[in-house]
């Protein structure tokens, strides 16, 4: 998917008529993102055994909890990744936050954007097929506590310059945590269990944050 | 451990340090996934856990011919131990233990063996695992708290602290003062780097080893973070500026997971060569990191044989830094922007009592923007807290740009504050030829390290000739020495007078600046504009005075890079003094300079202005278009326009006005989307700012608010508040951002010093909506407090009642309606 239909998206473009001006802005905005992020993945795949309803990896990771037993109902393997755009943009986002609120608001949403496509393809370029929908901590009944323990087993600090603050909120702030299960059945994202699953301005509009790399919600 | 035996041994290896080759030891945290510790367990545990399996590393090391060890203590601070069993104290000491006991074994095998070694326990600091605010979260003080706690519990019982995988310059600053201000032991510090060359925060190696060097550790380097072959750019840029002793510890190159297992794509021999080549290129000492074990070192030391040892040799450079780049004196011409002090500025004034930060951190970008390479930082304005005024704006500066900065301010309490906070090594403006203010400040310098301008003044004055000049600051640098400063990091300003006043002022002090360079090989700073006061024309007086002080050596003019006309005379004099090579620098800047050729009567005068093709020819059209469409690079001109047909109020109530309610019905009936909206309001502020300064002239001012905005503790997610704050200012609200990470106590201050109409919380996850709790349980603790709204991603109007909010707020449009209708009740707008 185009990286300006989803910067678009996110923004919550529903097809308003668009200057040439405005049109080169988002444009300008979305290189100045390209430009100045610094993507870094790092990931680790884990075999997954089952004992007595207990999900387990090699590693310091507790996987018990239901949304993740259903994520993971019928793989085999498990594949932790984190990536990032990097501080430099974090500056950047913090230098228009001070001069420029419109500039901040596109380079926020493409950086969204910019950082989803990393992640994309790292697990493409990856040789499994195929993939669960990518889960993060904090949907469904996965607590973001789980991010502390991902950011350990991963190194993300030294590998790819990403960590936790207090309030456990991922610095660099475009990042993301992922678990994906490998092989089994193809799960497809859903909102239930989204904890803005009420609320949601993008359900309100009729469509999902991540429409336009899927299909749309039943 | 008897304590004479341990200050001996720091003694010792202070003797050694850049003497003769130390041989570190390797990697832990994979010797200890070799004997069955998982993937995101706690290496540090081990160290009670499995005592033994510490020792047998250690030991390993030392057999292959390390002598110095590290504990494992990484991660073995208040955070990372957070979730563990074992407290700070339990696994450090145990760590302590093990090292010494792996120590003891090899004093006793060596014994046996009748070799003579000497082995050194350091304790190894590694990174909290959180980022230092402005970025992060972690405040500076909390982060050196936990260092020095880690360092009161060793700091008897080591020879030595290695501070490494750093890759944050802050942070490494407050470990390092750490250990200097709660132990005498000998410190290394090392930093981890990135493919790109910079560590993962954007530091340069040169910049690190600026800070470090200044920071007075007692050797650095790079651990970690790559393989021999990609560090050897770094090494050998870090080589070419260090003057202390270099360490260098790679990994054994990138890891491989395979099958749950890890290994390493370098291998002992490849490491070996590298190793040997770093030890040719002039490092002090060497080890692994990530990877490595006892063959590798075993096998460096084969390799390095009879290689001898020959540290490099570096003579001291001028430099200060910020948290990523370094600026050197003494070879381009270093502008220093002006603009950041408030003398003579009343608008910057204002903004400062007023506690306007914005208006300082715009100022600012617009100086680095122009092409200045250092800014002058002077919050001096009465009535204010000085001390805390500065920290603040040194901060807010440093989260945005990358510039290095001059910290400026006669209080020395000020300066050592901000020396504290500042993250890289400052300017320092100023000493002088007074003895007690050098006594006041050099300690200070010395302390946080810093490149301290030296002011040609003492008690009897300014002397008139440069000879009195040349000896104050002869003096000056006399007594830098004696506190242990190096006259590298000293620059001169010998002081320009006015020419009105004292015509012959001028040229004594380019004579003195002259001399200060070659006769005591320092660099020259000066405050050019001061020539011109008092006479017509100031800008022709300010020019030809700063091309005959740069020919005479002037190395770091203040001034104002805004003047497009100042800058340009720093390009063309780099060009006819051939520091310009090729012309390269000038012609980018000036290809496109149009020159306007005025005719008068009498004289021809040649003006420059900025080349600007493509310029707008939008300028008929209407400020509310211009409002509607968003285009707020325009908005003076048509501003202009109206006032000149109607009253400022009239503008607002006619034009602005229904503009915005235009645009809001448009982005609530999804006609134009958010970015839209924002650039609409943008526009509007700007055609406020200029009118309410039009109405404030008239004296019938009438500000709607103030109304305080901040994200709250523990929460850095503010996009949602600086759209709000936009849209409120737009229409016409004066606003007090307090920035985002919040604390309660900030809120409960900043109510009782601007006493607002409404007070608006944002928190963007669910663990931030606790933190937005307590501050509105705190604020309604105040007597008589006004209402509070609140806005997030998580929140809905139901949390927001239950966490005891006025009112909730789903985006900026509906906060600006219920600040309209708050306003309205409280009798003011």
């Amino acid at each position: 998917m185009d990286i300006k239909n989803e910067t678009l998206h996110y923004l919550g473009y529903t097809g308003q008529s668009l200057t040439a001006e405005e049109d080169r802005q988002i444009d300008d905005a979305i290189a100045e993102v390209i430009e100045v992020a610094r993507p870094k993945t790092v990931h680790r795949v884990f075999p997954l055994s089952r004992e007595e309803e207990k999900l387990s990896v090699p590693a310091d990771l507790d996987l018990n909890y239901s949304s993740l037993h259903e994520l993971l109902a019928d793989v085999g393997e498990v594949l932790i990744l984190a990536a990032t755009l990097g501080l430099e943009l974090d500056r950047r986002l913090r230098y228009y936050a001070r001069t420029d609120a419109s500039r901040l608001v596109i380079m926020d949403a493409a950086a969204s954007a910019w950082v989803e496509r990393v992640c994309d393809e790292l697990q493409e370029a990856l040789p499994f097929d195929p993939y669960t929908f990518r889960f993060s901590p904090g949907y469904g009944d996965v607590p973001l506590l789980l991010q502390k323990q991902i950011v350990r087993v991963l190194e993300t600090q030294k590998r790819i310059g990403m960590t936790l603050t207090q309030s456990l909120l991922m610095i660099p702030q475009k990042s993301i945590t992922g678990i994906v299960g490998i092989g089994g059945v193809s799960k497809k994202r859903s909102c239930a269990g989204c904890a803005l699953f009420d609320h949601c301005e993008f359900r309100k509009r009729g469509t999902t944050c991540y429409a336009t790399k899927e299909q749309m919600p039943e | 451990m008897l304590r004479d035996e341990g200050t001996n041994a720091r003694i010792i290896l202070r003797e050694k340090l850049g003497k003769e080759l130390l041989v570190f030891d390797g990697a832990m945290g994979s010797q200890l996934h070799a004997r069955g510790s998982l993937p995101g367990e706690l290496p540090e545990a081990c160290n009670i856990d499995h005592p033994d399996w510490i020792v047998d590393i250690h030991s390993g090391y030392l057999e292959s011919g390390a002598s110095c060890i590290l504990t494992n203590t990484l991660g073995s601070n208040r955070f990372h131990l957070e979730d563990s069993k074992y407290s700070v104290r339990e696994v450090i000491e145990a760590a302590v233990r093990n090292g010494r006991a792996a120590i003891e074994r090899e004093r006793a095998r060596c014994e046996r063996e009748g070799i003579d070694k000497e082995s050194f326990l350091f304790f190894n600091i590694g990174p909290l695992g959180q980022l230092l605010a402005p970025i992060g979260t972690l405040s500076f003080e909390d982060a050196y708290d936990a260092f020095a706690e880690q360092i009161d519990l060793v700091k008897d019982s080591v020879d030595g602290v290695l501070i490494e995988t750093m890759s944050d310059p802050y942070e490494i600053k407050a470990a390092v003062l750490a250990v200097k201000e709660h132990s005498d032991l000998p410190v290394l510090a090392c930093m981890t780097y990135d493919v790109n060359g910079r560590t993962l925060v954007g530091t340069t190696p040169e910049a690190a080893v600026t800070l470090l060097e200044g920071l007075g550790v007692d050797g650095l380097g790079v651990n970690c973070s790559l393989g021999p072959k990609e560090l050897v750019p770094v090494v050998e840029k870090i080589l070419s500026v260090a003057r202390k002793p270099v360490i260098v510890e790679p990994n054994a190159g990138l890891p491989i997971y395979k099958d749950g297992k890890t290994s390493y794509n370098v291998t002992v021999d490849e490491f070996a060569t590298y190793i040997r080549g770093f030890v040719e290129s002039g490092i002090s000492a060497f080890g692994g990191c990530c990877g490595t074990t006892p063959e590798y070192i075993r096998a460096c030391l084969q390799e390095i044989g009879d290689t001898p040892f020959a540290p490099r040799v570096n003579s001291p450079e001028t430099r200060v830094c910020g948290p990523t780049d370094c600026v050197r004196i003494g070879g381009r011409t270093v502008v220093c922007g002006e603009r950041l002090n408030p003398t003579g500025k009343k608008k910057l004034k204002e903004a400062l009592t007023h506690h306007r930060l914005d208006e300082v951190f715009s100022e600012a970008v617009a100086q680095e923007k122009a092409g200045a390479h250092v800014l002058d930082v002077n919050v001096g304005v009465p009535g204010i807290d000085e001390a805390q005024t500065m920290t603040e704006v040194i901060r807010g500066l440093q989260e945005i740009i990358r510039l290095p900065l001059q910290i400026d301010s006669s209080d020395p309490e000020v300066l050592e504050r901000a020396c504290r906070v500042y993250n890289g090594k400052p300017l320092i403006n100023s000493v002088n030829g007074k003895q007690s203010v050098m006594d006041a400040i050099f300690p200070i310098a010395r302390k946080y390290g810093g490149v301290v301008i030296a002011l040609t003044i003492d008690e009897n004055g300014v002397p008139d000739s440069a000879d009195g000049r040349v000896a104050i600051a002869e003096k000056i640098i006399k007594t830098a020495a004696s506190y242990g400063i190096d006259k590298s990091d000293i620059i001169v300003d010998c002081l320009v007078l006015t020419a009105s006043a004292q015509q012959e002022g001028a040229l004594q002090t380019l004579e003195a600046v002259r001399r200060v360079r070659e006769e005591l090989g320092v660099y020259t700073i000066l405050g050019v504009s001061n020539i011109s006061f008092g006479l017509p024309n100031r800008p022709l007086i300010n020019k030809t005075f700063l091309s005959m002080a740069l020919y005479a050596g002037l190395d770091v003019p203040i001034i104002n890079p805004l003047d497009r006309e100042l800058m340009g005379v720093i390009d063309a004099f780099e060009v006819l003094s051939g520091q310009d090579a090729g012309s390269a620098d000038y012609v980018a800047r000036h290809a496109h300079d149009i020159t306007h050729a005025v005719l008068s009567a009498q004289s021809s005068v040649t003006t420059l202005t900025e080349g600007n093709a493509g310029s707008s020819n939008l300028t008929d059209v209407s400020l509310f278009a211009l409002v509607r469409s968003g285009r707020k690079d325009i908005i003076p001109d048509a501003v202009e326009r109206e006032l000149s047909l109607h009253e400022p109020i009239f503008v607002i109530n006619h034009v602005l006005i229904p503009a915005l309610r235009e645009v809001g019905d448009a982005y609530e009936t999804g006609r134009i989307f958010l970015p839209q909206l924002i650039a609409a309001a943008e526009a509007a502020k700007a055609a406020f700012a200029i009118l309410n300064v039009r109405i404030a002239a008239g004296g019938s001012a009438e500000g709607k608010g103030p109304v305080l905005l901040a994200t709250v503790e523990g929460d850095i997610h503010d996009i949602g508040k600086n759209i709000v704050k936009v849209v409120l200012e737009s229409y016409g609200f004066s606003v007090i951002d307090l920035g985002k990470d919040v604390p309660p106590e900030r809120v409960i201050s900043a109510v009782r010093e601007y006493t607002p109409k409404l007070i608006g919380l944002s928190a963007l996850m669910t663990t931030t909506v606790a933190s937005m709790k307590r501050t509105i349980e705190a604020l309604k603790e105040l007597p008589g407090i006004c209402p509070i709204i609140v806005g997030g991603a998580v929140l809905t109007s139901d949390v927001a009642l239950s966490i005891g909010a006025d009112f909730y707020a789903k985006d900026a449009m509906e906060t600006v309606s219920i600040a309209e209708s708050v306003v309205k009740k409280s009798g003011n707008g």
